[in-house]
């Protein structure tokens, strides 16, 4: 159908305008000799009669067109080309050399002598190719483009399809050359010596031989789809390249066979391939922009194949392999292919190696940026991978991508909710590391990190994290303390093992005229760009902070890791104070010093207490008794012997101290109390002896420093227990209050006393001594609270268990535990230590605290809001924050427990829309 | 059971011996805290206690009797300022 239309629109175009193709004449002696006739417009008999010579002439030629057409002609279907295009052509006799001279260079080389435009051989032998490539070759062609080709067959395909059409080429070409150009050329010879030299050029023999074959060419490249070739060709260079290099990407068996088959065959086969292909004119733009598109691909494969992966084991860059082959492998190659399609390379030889070679730089640079994340995170062995980019970076734009797109890793897995503190401080200091390696001047850093320490700054715990890590010791921490859970990150830790550098920090540089090593700043930089060591880690982080606030976290931090640090010479703790001073100016540092100093002044004021107490021991109310083993000798032995006899002797353990006392060893920490941090202050009653050592100590204490007093905190300190059960021995390091709660389980005078004589020894020993927890509450005059955590402590160190609700009794005997006993005891474990952890901070939180000033806060609110009407939540906690005394340092999130909490008492209303208001009564 | 104590750690807040909760009378920081020019609580920056029972951190007294117009004179009572066994010469060292 569509063919019909196509025929009759051909029909009207040629109505209007006279088409060759369409008044094309069958070359058969059967025509009747056109005998011509009058054009339109013409006068009907003039030309007739005038010119009687021309109606001979014309019945001539028609006779010779006849004859040469009859000869010339080619088949026209594809069955007549069966057998590969061999046609039988009639020999050519002398008639029809005749006629071809005739119609060619002869008389009747054109009908127009009467003005009649009449077909010159020439022509009707370009139509009469058109023909046959239409009626014999494109369908042949046509078959083999119609569908996609598959890329196994790619190869072949195009293989075929060159070799159809050239053999066209040649078929139709072979007559022109043997038969037509020779008679043109003896023609053009004889006329170039008598006149016109210059018109024969045009129309030489050679002129129409290239004419020709353009047709031919254009016929070609017409009959096959240019999208569809062009993808197919750049395929098959891809693959050509991918063997010669040995990239086998492709999946399938295909890449066997590639591996295997021989590089120089393949180059051979393509070179072949590509210069036949433009031998029939398919070598042209087309092709040219399939081997460029081929090539492109080709160096992105190499970038990504296994020839340049990360250099993970040498840690070098690989840059340079890259670059060879780019020089030896691909221009090459490129050349090869290009000179085979006979492009012109010569406008471009110079210039195009080293763009070549920053196209793949560029490629090889961009795909390991978006891999620099997990470069980062494996830092140190990526160091391979780490110094292509650096070497990319030598490219413009190369620094705005690497930001662009390293941020952007940056934002979508590290700065999320899901990320800890630690994990981020560590990710942040490897980022560190890796720039400045990469940019040792800092300026891609500074830009790169800002969106981490913005981030970092939100973070509450980030303070802590970081001060408890540099207070921490990497060698004695066990690997436990910096899991992937911990709050201690183990890059901190390390940094603070470096020696320190760069002391002169705060020196103005810009003022220093004497350097001599002055460089301006980096072009690129910022303006907020501050030139540092950039491998001084902490220096990064300690300047996370505006000051002030750093130094409140450092304070409290400090003060807690000063109370708890075990380390006799509190090394560690100096040094990071002396760092940060010089990081951020000593003048705020005061409490910390001061903190620092009482912890070392506690320490000598100990050691002199303690000389003074041996070596003048009336200054003990009770001297040691006579039975008090000597210093010398095996001790340990000894003194459970002299504990357990006095059991046996003394009633009540508080008549006891007098001959336990020496044993202890009291040491105190005396504290500036403006100056730490808000502690706890539990109240409760410490063991006796205990108490009484300390009153002793205040004495001495008082007599070293005149007008001075002491006030004991009791719920601070440690504090070593030995507890002689009947089976067993166990000795526990514990807190203050959960020592004072054991040694409250010990018998008291009269109890101990019934349980030996009353109800039978083995009875009341196999129970224990029971207490519930009101008893504890009144004996110790402890919180509920606090005596709970201090029995689920000992639950879990299997000592006490839980007889009834809220009454413990002591297991004096393990045997008689029962499994279930055990697992409670498991279970209790577990929930004492993670209450220990909560327990164990020396310093009262925020939350604690909060927690304490409701009152304050609640009464300021309910003013408030009395007397200024309702307000949004932003507000109150603005107006907290100026006007309560000591400020209000908490956020949205806390305000908003207290609101909730103040509503459920009934004295706010919750008016929506996060205005709160003073519930009316 | 029998509960025996190897060794005991205990915290203590030092203050002096002076009624609680006051502050200095001239830099109104309290006592157990330093002067405002000092760095160190306590020793070094002690107490002095005048005859008329006022006391202020040593170097904020000296300094305020150095002045002429203190006259030498308590700032709290107006009364002539004088400590108990310290030599006048002292201050003007100091």
């Amino acid at each position: 159908m569509t063919t019909s239309a196509m025929d009759h629109s051909h029909l009207i175009f040629s109505a209007l305008f006279p088409v060759p193709s369409l008044s094309h004449t069958t070359p058969t002696p059967s025509a009747t000799a056109d005998l011509g006739f009058a054009q339109p417009g013409e006068p009907f008999e003039g030309s007739f009669v005038n010119n009687p010579a021309g109606q001979h002439r014309t019945a001539r030629r028609n006779i010779a067109w006849s004859t040469a057409t009859g000869f010339l002609a080619l088949p026209k279907t594809t069955s007549d080309s069966d057998g590969g295009f061999r046609v039988h052509r009639p020999l050519k006799t002398q008639e029809v050399e005749e006629a071809l001279r005739y119609l060619l260079v002869g008389e009747g080389k054109s009908g127009d002598a009467e003005g009649v435009k009449q077909e010159g051989l020439l022509e009707w032998y370009r139509d009469e190719v058109r023909l046959h490539f239409a009626g014999a070759v494109r369908p042949v062609v046509t078959e083999l483009w119609e569908k996609p080709v598959s890329l196994q067959h790619a190869w072949d395909v195009l293989e075929e399809t060159q070799r159809i059409l050239q053999q066209d080429q040649d078929q139709c070409l072979r007559p022109f050359v043997e038969h037509i150009a020779p008679i043109l050329t003896q023609s053009s010879f004889s006329s170039s010596m008598t006149f016109n030299a210059n018109d024969d050029s045009q129309n030489g023999p050679e002129a129409l031989y290239e004419q020709m074959q353009r047709d031919i060419h254009a016929l070609f490249a017409y009959s096959i789809p240019e999208r569809r070739f062009s993808q197919t060709l750049g395929y098959v260079l891809y693959d050509a390249g991918c063997n010669l290099f040995r990239l086998y990407i492709r999946q399938g068996k295909t890449s066997e066979t590639g591996a295997s088959e021989d590089t120089r065959a393949i180059r051979v086969r393509m070179t072949n391939l590509l210069q036949n292909l433009a031998r029939v004119g398919l070598g042209g733009d087309t092709a040219q922009k399939a081997c460029a598109h081929a090539m492109d691909k080709l160096m992105a494969s190499f970038i990504e194949s296994h020839f340049l992966k990360v250099d993970w084991y040498s840690k070098q860059s690989i840059v340079s392999q890259l670059q060879t082959w780019v020089e030896n492998g691909f221009a090459p190659l490129v050349h090869l292919a290009m000179e085979c399609l006979q492009c012109d390379l010569t406008d471009q030889e110079t210039s195009e190696l080293q763009q070549w070679q920053d196209m793949a730089l560029g490629r090889l640079g961009r795909a390991r940026v978006d891999n620099l994340f997990d470069f980062v995170i494996n830092w140190a062995k990526s160091l391979g991978g780490i110094l292509d980019i650096k070497e990319y970076l030598k490219l413009p734009d190369a620094k705005q991508y690497l930001v662009t797109h390293f941020s952007k890793q940056i934002s979508r897995r590290l700065l999320h909710p899901g990320a800890t503190t630690t994990y981020i401080l560590n990710v942040y200091i490897s980022v560190i590391r890796v720039f400045h390696e990469l940019e040792p001047k800092g300026v891609l850093l500074e830009r790169v990190a800002r969106p981490i320490r913005r981030y970092l700054r939100e973070r509450s715990d980030t303070a802590r994290i970081i001060i408890s890590s540099l207070l921490t010791d990497i060698n004695d921490a066990q690997d436990t303390k910096f899991g992937p859970g911990s709050e201690l990150s183990r890059e901190i830790a390390r940094e603070m093992q470096k020696p320190m550098t760069n002391l002169n920090q705060d020196a103005d540089e810009d003022l220093n005229w004497n350097d001599m090593n002055w460089q301006p700043l980096p072009s690129d930089a910022s303006l907020d760009y501050k030139k540092s060591k950039m491998d001084d880690v902490i220096w990064f982080l300690l300047t996370l902070w505006d000051r002030d606030d750093f130094i409140t976290e450092m304070k409290t931090i400090f003060g807690e890791h000063l109370l708890k640090c075990q380390d006799p010479e509190y090394e560690k703790e100096i040094r990071l104070l002396e760092l940060i001073k010089i990081r951020l100016g000593d003048d705020k540092l005061q409490a910390c010093e001061v903190m620092l100093r009482d912890i070392l002044d506690s320490k000598r004021i100990n050691a002199a207490i303690r000389t003074n107490l041996t070596t003048v021991p009336p200054s003990t109310p009770n001297n040691p008794p006579p039975h008090t083993p000597p210093n010398f000798g095996p001790k340990t032995p000894q003194l459970r012997q002299t504990r357990s006899s006095t059991k046996h002797r003394t009633p009540a353990p508080t008549s006891v101290p007098g001959a336990a006392k020496p044993e202890i060893t009291l040491s105190a920490q005396i504290l500036s109390s403006n100056f730490w941090p808000t502690l706890r202050d539990d109240i409760f009653k410490i063991p006796t002896p205990i108490s009484e050592l300390q009153a002793s100590y205040a004495r001495q204490f008082e007599a070293i420093r005149g007008m001075r007093k002491l006030d004991w905190i009791p719920a601070l300190g440690d504090t070593s227990v030995v507890l002689e059960l009947e089976d067993r021995t166990v000795e526990v390091n514990a807190t203050t209050f959960q020592a004072s709660i054991i040694y409250a389980f010990q018998a008291q005078p009269g109890e101990e006393w019934a349980g030996s004589k009353g109800k039978g020894k083995s009875k009341s020993k196999a129970q224990g001594i029971t207490r519930n927890v009101e008893q504890l509450e009144e004996m110790l005059q402890m919180d509920e609270g606090l005596v709970r955590q201090g029995l689920a402590f000992w639950v879990g160190k299997s000592v006490l268990r839980e007889s009834h609700q809220d009454t413990f009794a002591v297991i004096e005997n393990l045997s008689t535990l029962s499994s279930s006993n055990a697992d409670d005891a498991a279970a209790a474990q577990e929930m004492a230590e993670a209450q220990a952890q909560a327990a164990a901070s020396t310093v009262k939180s925020q939350t604690d605290l909060l927690k304490e000033k409701k009152g304050l806060y609640s009464q300021f609110i309910v003013g408030m809001l009395t007397n200024q009407g309702n307000m949004p939540i932003m507000k109150i906690g603005m107006m907290l924050k100026i006007a309560v005394p000591g400020g209000f340092p908490y956020g949205g999130e806390e305000l908003k427990g207290l609101l909730g909490w103040m509503i459920e008492e009934g004295r706010l209303a919750d008016l929506g829309g996060g205005v709160y208001g003073v519930r009316k009564a | 059971m029998k509960v025996t104590f190897k060794s005991w750690n205990a915290v203590a807040f030092w203050r002096w011996d002076m009624p609680a909760d006051d502050v200095c009378g001239i830099c109104r920081n309290p006592y157990e805290s330093t002067c405002s020019k000092c760095k160190y609580p306590g020793d070094d920056c002690p107490l002095l206690v005048g005859d008329c029972n006022h006391s202020f951190h040593m170097h904020c007294i000296f300094s305020w009797l150095r002045q002429e117009s203190s006259q030498e004179k308590c700032p709290m009572c107006r009364q002539r300022m004088s400590f108990n066994g310290l030599p006048r010469c002292l201050i003007q060292e100091v």
